[in-house]
């Protein structure tokens, strides 16, 4: 059923281009004035004169939702469990309120608060339609004015925006322009091709605490030092506790921390997520109807229950007290899970990886504080040599139930990234005899008594230390197994469990010999924070070789010049980003073949549901994917239209 | 004496000048000698004793008592049941276990253990088995029990998610978790006595200063200030720095209590005769303290202390399962009861749970050997 | 005694200035900072967050002063009752801490009650019959209860309860009556679910008391008044109850005091396993994220809590139990 599914897909990205594609907005004539339904409890308020009548509220264009299995039934309140305000991604992607959003199969963008996003013959100009007659949840009108209030007064603000994100910054480092066309549409003007605005659009939801793209500018204006009443606005902040107006406007438009900000998503919140019960409700006034012309979404509420301990939250999962549930769901209970099944009333579907791996091993390339073992880690046959020597199927079968499958961390096959499977699995075998060969070649060929291999013309042992955070539970029994991997062909390893800042904090200050992380950018090489490029903020990524951005960072004056490959890696990069779609898909290959044939990154397992891939999912909850892309760019589960969900 | 009533021989004075053997020894024992007859009366503290005795002769030579190296970890070999060891096969004394073979269940994905009634592997004792070295020092590959069978590993405990077996990981975190509670006591000990027994027979300023010390530490609140403590330690530290720093910060919250006891002890201590006359015969205050006074606080301070001990040994057990204590790869028995305080061990694991036992049999043998101690020691005892 | 009180109380400021240091270094001991924990959980989500909003969103936070400017601010906070924003939550402490205060005493005082509604009955029956059957698994139990360590039973027993009897027992309050006004529908759900944890909670202090309350009571027993009482024909149980046990509770009685501090924190473990909205959880979850003005606060306010319980127990002591009156 899986091979079937990525067939699919792959056919559909053939066919639809990949960053480009956009949806061509149906005639909305097909749903003619007063053909629109209505959940009975919006009904009553109308009827009770509270409310405006559906057809009023809804934009004259509106979203049609394709729905999965049927056209649903309204009701029903949806139980989800979180961990507390740090937990707010948890909100952000079961709504995914952006103005684009990723297809379920994540080849695709389409659109979704806007009616559309066309690009300029030359990919330079992008223009945005948003939907006429669209509202906030306060009733209020959606317009352009919202998105040129986040250009010109949060983005371009040095104080809510000390410095410009890259997507918003031209190759010469100047400001991208937005302007106002009319008043549903907005043109984002760039000096040069940017083929990766789509996607990155997509992604401007508000995910991460970050400001979205489109603010409710009436309503926010009151918190802004701008436009506020410097008395007032000093007496809310004094009264919040902030110290300063952006700590404020950052709490107040962060829709999870205020309910009384408007939204366009399908549920808006009610509480906050700093409750015990982080409760969302319906929208009245949200932009998506189905094929059938009812205003979704389905389901009336979204109830978060907070649990301190994830262990419980796993334990109410297993007694079917949540209705659909991936997040912090652990992959070891999958067993127990499937065994109470019946008794919970739920199914489990299993959603495997975006392609990368789920486990890797990074050596850091500008290692520096023992220059012979930076050395090493620079030797290419050194890191072919540790590669070969990883039992990985060891690691499946201990750490990922058996799923998944041995690969480097590229691409899913079903994608179009994908590099061919002589890459994917370059280097996977498991070879101990050619491992050793390998470092006996390189000049590893004296071993101490116990076996352990010496630094040539020395007596010292070669140890490395595997530096790992245990932010899913297989990553420290991963780091063992490949210790012991790794002692065996004569490395002593000495694995390093460590608590997540301090290992970030060590990546800044290049002082981490290998570390344990996962690749799941293999997506999107050319948008957002990728792994793939070592001038990535290193908090979000992986080790290869901090000093090689400190490089680009200091224009060359510090740091370490980093090898051709490297650099040739970021001149794909950035191609990539100017580059036609079909074009695209040829240089994100050719990074791929780069990254495996240079080993930057030895990946173990991948495409295992390791990462919030386990989703329950109540028998009572109709319109859920059986096969669904996941991953963080895709605000999994909010890429299978969560508006479309019913209960029966 | 012929047709008296029967009296409590206690009651009966010696006849002057003719005392019998046993009294003899009884009024020229010494202290220690007199607390032991005592305390072998009480046959569940010595039973206890024995328990604990036990428990450190592993502590000493864990790898003689473990069957496997418990860090070798086999996907292949994950959550092995407990293997039922049976003594008699066809009416001869042979001990051996099933031979099982495991299979990943295609739905549930559980491994699932099947028992292979066409083998049995046998159980032999003082078998050999993986190279170690007693004490650090001599190295052998004897162990208590084990397997002549090759290729195949005895799990008389079950094994664990990695395959690893579970009772020579118990034998390992009995000695670090034994160890971390004595030593946490022995400097508890070290410092309540010198401080509470320095500031209990000088008096004056020196006792005002370390009362308020003492004060000010018994103020604090145990466990928030504990998980503060141990949530500062790096995480990088090495395990056996680790250990270390938990056994200190144990020890210097428990001290207090203790010293307090000999403060108090040593307030009335001070007034007796033989301390004026080790004065007048010129001893200097330390050799006072520490020759004369100590050991008449001795016996007491032994029983409270052994009392101290399983509070040590469940908090470092509490701080390793959240986290803050022991950390894998080093074991005891906190970090085993980590590793099994999860859902999919509780529900099909359980025999992982089996530390959680061995944790509270220590505990209370602790406790009634230190209440045996105590009654044994207390001269009003009845 | 009254001297005594006064001069605790004129140290009571002193010792809080101390912890005060003690408690912020603590805090700020592990490496890192609030931001570099949230920086790194957002990370683990591919955020892409900005070198310069880094810098920046550290200047807000407060984060980039040193260690004595952010104590000194932190100080001068708490002496004017402000007790700083929690970072994670961008809510006043003062409100966080105030809404788990209510279930956190509540689950306390019920566990308090349990634990000596059971414990002085038992240590009773256990001393007056002695070497009964009875009193064998009693002392087995308090044995057994004093040396459990109550995390473990609180995973197995939801776990049991879940497994094999189908109850759930996660949190106090079914969701529906979460965010509920006060009723008696409300109650009855808070009573359903409160049950385990009191049970879980109060083992260890059961078992606890029930032997000190026997011993006690024991080495009463023994003593001539009572077998003058016995020999002056009064009943066994009204002389039992009238004198020995009164007697014997005294020190107990001094404990009470300890309780204090108890009711603020709860049982950090147990409640962060049984997910009950305690301040213990909130404390941990403070400690682990490094939300030190939250961690400093509670901290705080429970040292504060140990000092006024130490004292009440000795004022206690004194007032109940005569015979120490007159050794101070």
């Amino acid at each position: 059923m899986k091979e079937k599914s990525h067939r699919f897909c792959a056919l559909l990205a053939i066919l639809l281009t990949l960053a480009v594609g956009f949806y061509a907005p149906r005639p909305s004539r097909a749903l003619a004035q007063g053909a629109y339904h209505e959940a009975p409890e919006l009904a009553d308020l109308v009827k009770a004169g509270k409310l405006p009548p559906v057809a009023e509220r809804l934009p004259e264009n509106p979203l049609v939702v394709d729905t999965v299995e049927s056209i649903g039934q309204y009701g029903g309140v949806w139980r989800r469990g979180f961990l507390g305000p740090g937990d707010f991604n948890n909100y952000h992607r079961i709504v995914y309120d952006a103005l684009v959003r990723y297809s379920p199969d994540g080849t695709r963008v389409e659109p979704k608060l806007a009616s559309s996003v066309e690009p300029s013959a030359d990919y330079a100009t992008w223009t945005v339609k948003l939907r006429k007659g669209a509202k906030w949840s306060d009733g209020s009108p959606f317009t352009a004015d919202d998105i040129m209030f986040w250009y010109a007064d949060v983005l371009l603000n040095k104080d809510l925006t000390p410095a410009l994100p890259t997507w918003m910054k031209n190759r010469d480092g100047s400001t991208v322009t937005v302007e106002r066309v009319d008043a549903i549409t907005v043109r984002w003007v760039y000096k040069e091709p940017t083929t990766t605005f789509l996607m990155e659009l997509a992604n401007k939801d508000s995910g991460d605490k970050q400001f979205a793209v489109f603010l409710p500018a009436a309503y926010l204006k009151q918190f802004h030092a701008k436009y506020a009443d410097k008395a007032q606005l000093d007496q809310m902040v004094a009264d919040a506790k902030f110290k300063t107006w952006v700590e404020l406007f950052i709490s107040r438009a962060h829709p999870p921390d205020n309910p009384a900000r408007p939204s366009m998503a399908a549920w808006v919140p009610v509480s906050r997520v700093t409750d015990q019960v982080f409760i969302l409700r319906r929208n009245p006034y949200y932009v998506g109807v189905d094929k059938a012309g009812n205003q979704l979404p389905y389901i009336d509420r979204v109830q978060f229950k907070y649990f301190a301990d994830v262990q419980a939250l796993n334990l109410a999962a297993i007694a079917g007290q949540l209705d659909q549930q991936e997040r912090h769901i652990n992959l070891l209970n999958y067993p127990v899970l499937k065994e109470h099944e019946k008794d919970g009333k739920y199914r489990v579907i299993l959603w495997p990886g975006f392609g990368g791996a789920d486990a890797d091993v990074t050596f850091n390339q500008t290692y520096a504080k023992d220059p012979e073992l930076g050395r090493l880690f620079q030797t290419l046959d050194f890191r072919i040599a540790m590669s070969y020597a990883i039992n990985r199927n060891e690691i499946k079968e201990s750490a990922f139930l058996g799923l998944g499958e041995a690969r480097q961390p590229v691409a899913a096959p079903w994608h179009p990234y994908h590099p061919g499977d002589l890459y994917a699995k370059k280097f996977t075998e498991y070879r101990p005899d050619e491992a050793n060969r390998l470092l006996d070649r390189i000049g590893l060929d004296r071993k101490d008594s116990d076996g352990f291999r010496l630094f040539p013309g020395t007596s010292r042992r070669v140890t490395i230390e595997l530096s790992v955070v245990p932010v899913f539970g297989p990553w420290p029994d991963i780091a063992q197994l490949v210790a012991k991997n790794w002692e065996r062909v004569g490395i002593r390893t000495l694995v390093q469990v460590r608590e997540r800042a301090l290992h970030f904090q060590l990546r800044q200050s290049n002082d981490l010999q290998a570390e344990i992380w996962n690749q799941d950018t293999a997506g999107f090489p050319f948008t957002g924070v990728p792994k793939y490029d070592p001038r990535s903020l290193l908090y979000g990524t992986i080790t290869t070789g901090p000093l090689w951005k400190l490089w680009y960072d200091s224009g060359g004056k510090d740091g370490v010049e980093p090898p051709a490959e490297a650099k040739r890696l970021v001149e794909l990069i950035d191609r990539g980003k100017t580059a036609k779609p079909e074009q695209q898909v040829r240089i994100a290959q050719e990074i791929f073949k780069l990254w495996v044939d240079n080993l930057f990154e030895i990946g173990t397992v991948g495409l295992t549901p390791l990462d919030q891939g386990v989703a329950v999912v109540s028998t009572r909850l109709h319109n859920v994917p059986q096969t669904l892309a996941k991953d963080w760019p895709l605000r999994t589960p909010g890429n299978a239209r969560t508006e479309q969900f019913y209960f029966k | 004496m012929p047709g008296s009533v029967h009296t409590d021989d206690a009651l009966v004075p010696p006849a002057a000048g003719r005392a019998s053997a046993a009294e003899e020894r009884v009024s020229l024992a010494a202290n220690w000698k007199l607390v032991w007859w005592r305390f072998r009366k009480h046959r569940l503290a010595v039973a206890s004793a024995a328990v604990l005795i036990l428990l450190y002769v592993v502590v000493l030579i864990p790898d003689f008592f473990s069957t496997q190296d418990p860090e070798a970890s086999a996907a292949s070999q994950a959550f092995i049941p407990v293997q039922h060891l049976s003594w008699i096969v066809s009416g001869r004394i042979a001990p051996s276990v099933p031979a099982i073979s495991g299979k990943r269940n295609p739905v549930t994905l559980r491994m699932e253990w099947q028992v292979d009634p066409s083998r049995r592997i046998p159980v032999r004792f003082f078998v050999h088995g993986y190279p170690y070295r007693v004490l650090g020092l001599i190295p052998t590959d004897i162990h208590l029990v084990g397997t002549s069978a090759e290729g195949v590993g005895v799990f008389l405990l079950g094994s664990d998610r990695l395959g690893r077996d579970e009772w020579s990981r118990l034998m390992h975190g009995t000695r670090t978790s034994m160890t971390v509670g004595l030593v946490a006591v022995a400097v508890s000990i070290v410092l309540g006595a010198l401080l509470g027994g320095t500031s209990g027979y000088l008096g004056g300023w020196v006792d005002l200063v370390i009362q308020r010390l003492i004060e000010l530490l018994q103020s604090l609140p145990t466990i928030p200030i504990w998980l503060a403590m141990s949530a500062a330690l790096p995480q990088d530290w090495p395990p056996q720095k680790v250990f270390f720093a938990i056994t200190v910060i144990l020890a210097l919250i428990g001290w207090t209590t203790l010293a307090r006891e000999v403060r108090g002890r040593f307030l009335s201590l001070r007034e007796e005769e033989f301390v004026l006359a080790a004065e007048l015969a010129g001893c200097s205050r330390f050799r006072i303290i520490t020759h004369h006074m100590l050991p008449a606080v001795t016996s007491h301070l032994i029983a409270t202390s052994t009392l101290a001990v399983p509070v040590l040994i469940i908090s470092e057990t509490s701080l390793s399962y959240l986290g803050l204590g022991m950390r894998p790869p080093a074991i005891s028995w906190g970090v085993l009861l980590q590793e099994a305080q999860n859902i999919q061990t509780v529900a099909a694991a359980p025999w992982l749970l089996i530390p959680g036992v061995v944790v509270i049999t220590a505990a209370v043998a602790f406790n009634l050997v230190g209440d045996g101690l105590r009654d044994a020691a207390d001269p009003y005892g009845h | 005694m009254l001297r005594v009180v006064l001069h605790r109380l004129v140290l009571l400021p002193v010792l809080l200035l101390v912890f005060s240091i003690a408690v912020f270094a603590l805090v700020q001991a592990p490496p890192g900072d609030f931001l570099t924990s949230y920086l790194s959980m957002l990370a683990a989500s591919g955020s892409s967050v900005d070198q310069a909003q880094v810098d920046a969103l550290r200047r807000q936070f407060g984060l980039d002063q040193p260690f004595y400017i952010q104590y000194f601010r932190w100080m001068q906070n708490l002496l004017r009752g402000d007790l700083g924003l929690s970072l994670e939550y961008q809510l006043p402490n003062l409100d966080l801490i105030g809404d788990y205060l209510i279930p956190t005493v509540l689950l306390a005082l019920l566990s308090f009650v349990f634990t000596w509604l059971i414990a002085i009955p038992a240590g009773i029956y256990s001393a007056t019959h002695l070497r009964s059957p009875l009193d064998y698994v009693i002392t087995l139990l308090n044995y057994v209860g004093v040396a459990t360590p109550n995390f473990m039973l609180a995973l197995i027993l939801m776990w049991v309860a879940f497994a094999r009897f189908g109850i759930s027992v996660t949190g106090l309050f079914s969701p529906d009556y979460l965010q509920a006004p006060w009723s008696l529908a409300r109650l009855a759900d808070l009573l359903s679910h409160i049950w385990l944890p009191m049970i879980i909670l109060g083992i260890a202090g059961t078992a606890r008391l029930t032997r000190i309350m026997r011993a006690n009571l024991l080495d009463e027993l023994h003593k001539p008044y009572v077998i003058t009482a016995r020999a002056k024909g009064l009943s066994e149980w009204h002389l039992v109850l009238k004198y020995p046990v009164r007697v014997a509770i005294n020190p107990l009685v001094s404990t009470i005091g300890w309780y204090l501090p108890q009711l603020f924190s709860g049982s950090l473990i147990v409640a962060t396993v049984m997910n009950l909205p305690n301040i213990g959880p909130l404390l941990l979850h403070a400690l682990i994220s490094r939300d030190m003005y939250l961690a400093g606060a509670i901290l705080l306010i429970y040292c504060f809590l140990t000092v006024v319980g130490t004292l009440l127990s000795d004022i206690l002591l004194a007032w109940v139990d005569p015979r120490i009156r007159m050794e101070s």
